[in-house]
């Protein structure tokens, strides 16, 4: 599968009207009750692909570890409350696959929409669901996106992540690739899945990679740093900045498992 | 070339506490019967509820657990190959059911995200490789369902574990409630312009896939086909057309003609909308010559269990198929025959087989078919 645009957007936390001036940057269509999350995601997919002309079944893949995580506290709160009212539209913004479809009418595309979630590997499985898609079809192509809000917001946030040195940002980062060679800047040539440390060490013990970059999770020491849910789509665009050529990305869960990407640059 | 069948399964629905009690249950419904059936499993409003009284945070993650290891005894799948299993989920509310009764009792939520079961699932299984959860609204499971099973059939995995979830929540219905796509009356009858919306509904299940079947009669995953429609965030348009082109393609992709299917389960969720689409969609697919249709019956499990979202998919085939492995089709209750169309009618099957293709489209533009088929 090869990559042909990036764009990573990683920004402290903002309300919907900051993104929703963002937006207005980039398409006049109307977003009046967009939620954060659908702005969010409209605004890295929208500045991946620029002025680029992309196929009209192109699929839009969005991976989210936290999900719509301000909508949901949203109605949460609303049910909470006398009289219990759901507004229609924070119910409909809840459905976090409504950002692919936000997208698909910003863009004009009708290729699948796809929003995948996991534990710790959310955008690396979505990255796999893709990569397996397109060596199936040679006319794939799609935006794929890791995305996720601030949860800086959310009552006692330090709860709910895995090390307290990290500063939760918002992030839209997202990769556009195809089967086409032409005019790529690099080549997923595969994402595997290891059920151990020591299969992934013999994986690359094996094999000769000029630079690997790691998730959070597997990395031996973390600075305090901004991050997002899917911070690994941001890390993959970093990686790509390599001047090396053969390049892998190794994600680890916390349960032990790891998915390995390779990467060449062309 | 590899296919995939589905070896075992199991569901927990308003039709009974597990799959033996659901297909006897379905067994002896008849229309006589349906106003007393919804009377029994509506508590106090219109919704198929799951006879379990405990509190959402037990009731989500016990039921859970429960389908996950039926469908593995149904498949006689050993624990010691519990690990072995690549685990996929489709599910519209996930979660959310837990978050509701935390956020009552401690203002708060319990979990950000829907890792937590993914998480709970790595209690269970301690399996290789990570959960895959799809999000896409009413095909959700569907997405599951289809991607584990390419997963098999390009040799990449061994055998999955694909779950679908929909548990009651107050968010999910008084969404809908807001949105007025929810029934007054509670009752379903598929396709028929006096239906007067959703029966939502609470499922859950599972279904173990594997390349090779377990008994002469497991059911082959042939075909499907998935196209996107962005005409509308919460329906799909209602010309049909993409459905059509969605089952008509679901069904070039499995080798076969209309003649082959034994019956077209449709999705009709209830609406004003969906059903113009989805009718427009069959009387494309059916049409002969000058207003003569194939009759293909067509039937719906929505009147058993409810529209269950995301799970829905993966909860209708689990029921229609054990039927059938049972050697019956079920009635499709609440409907009445067209001109275009013929439901479901209960009747015995000579032989346990059927081929049978399966509809969907939901939220956010997806429209999602397969086929599933044990002829020998």
């Amino acid at each position: 599968m090869y990559i042909h645009a990036t764009y990573s957007f990683m920004h402290s936390n903002e309300a919907v009207g900051f993104y929703k001036k963002k937006v207005k940057e980039i398409t006049q269509t109307s977003m009046r009750r967009a939620s954060k999350f659908n702005l969010l995601s409209l605004y890295g997919a929208c500045k991946c692909i620029e002025d680029r002309v992309i196929p009209s079944d192109t699929s839009i893949y969005i991976g989210s570890e936290f999900g719509v995580v301000s909508g949901v506290q949203k109605v949460m709160e609303s049910l909470n409350e006398e009289p219990v009212i759901v507004m229609p539209f924070d119910f409909l913004n809840m459905n976090g696959n409504n950002a692919g479809f936000a997208i698909s009418k910003v863009l004009d595309t009708n290729g699948e929409n796809i929003l995948m979630t996991a534990s710790d590997l959310t955008f690396e499985l979505t990255l796999k669901q893709a990569f397996y898609k397109c060596e199936q079809n040679k006319n794939f192509s799609a935006l794929i996106g890791g995305v996720d809000e601030s949860i800086v917001e959310i009552d006692r946030y330090q709860t709910y992540v895995i090390d307290q040195k990290q500063i939760p940002y918002d992030g839209s980062c997202w990769l556009y690739c195809n089967n086409e060679a032409n005019n790529a800047i690099a080549k997923i040539t595969s994402v595997q899945n290891f059920a151990n440390e020591q299969s992934l060490d013999e994986y690359i013990a094996s094999n000769h990679f000029d630079e690997i970059s790691y998730n959070f999770l597997a990395r031996s020491t973390v600075e305090k740093a901004y991050f997002y849910g899917t911070q690994s789509a941001n890390d993959i665009i970093d990686l790509l900045r390599s001047e090396e050529k053969h390049l892998a990305y190794v994600s680890k869960d916390r349960q032990g498992r790891f998915i390995f990407i390779e990467i060449d640059k062309l | 070339m590899i296919q995939t069948y589905i070896t075992g399964s199991a569901i927990v629905s308003a039709l009974g506490e597990n799959k033996t009690d659901a297909v006897a249950h379905m067994y002896r419904l008849n229309n006589k019967e349906y106003a007393s059936y919804r009377k029994s499993v509506f508590k106090h409003t219109p919704f198929y509820s799951i006879s379990d009284n405990n509190n959402k945070i037990i009731r989500f993650y016990a039921i859970i657990k429960q389908v996950i290891f039926d469908a593995l005894n149904d498949a006689d799948i050993p624990s010691d190959e519990y690990h072995d299993l690549s685990v996929f989920i489709g599910s519209t509310s996930m979660n959310i059911s837990v978050t509701e009764q935390h956020w009552e009792e401690k203002g708060c939520f319990k979990d950000i995200g829907n890792g937590a079961i993914s998480r709970f699932i790595d209690t269970l299984l301690q399996p290789d490789t990570p959960t895959t959860i799809f999000s896409t609204a009413c095909t959700s499971s569907t997405n599951a369902l289809i991607a584990a099973s390419n997963e098999i059939k390009e040799g990449r995995i061994k055998r999955a574990l694909v779950l679908g979830i929909e548990f009651f929540n107050d968010a999910t219905y008084q969404g809908f409630n807001s949105l007025m796509l929810l029934s007054k009356t509670g009752v379903y009858m598929p396709l028929s312009p006096e239906s007067n919306g959703i029966v939502l509904g609470e499922g859950c299940s599972a279904v173990i896939l594997e390349a090779k079947p377990k008994a002469p009669n497991d059911f082959l995953i042939l075909g499907s086909k998935n196209i996107f429609d962005n005409y509308s965030e919460t329906s799909s348009n209602p010309d049909g057309k993409v459905i059509y082109n969605t089952m008509y393609n679901a069904l070039t992709s499995s080798k076969l003609d209309l003649e082959d299917l034994t019956l077209i389960n449709i999705h009709s969720p209830g609406t004003e909308v969906s059903n113009e689409a989805e009718s427009n969609a069959l009387e494309q697919l059916l049409y002969k010559n000058e207003n003569n249709y194939l009759k293909i019956p067509l039937i719906s499990m929505k009147p058993y269990i409810g529209h269950t979202l995301g799970a829905c998919s993966l909860n209708e085939l689990v029921l229609l198929t054990a039927a059938v492995k049972e050697g019956f089709i079920p009635n499709t209750l609440g409907s009445t025959d067209t001109e275009s169309f013929l439901f479901s009618k209960f009747h015995q099957l000579k032989k346990k087989e059927a081929t049978i293709l399966f509809s969907y489209n939901g939220f956010s533009g997806n429209n999602f078919s397969f086929v599933l088929s044990n002829k020998g």
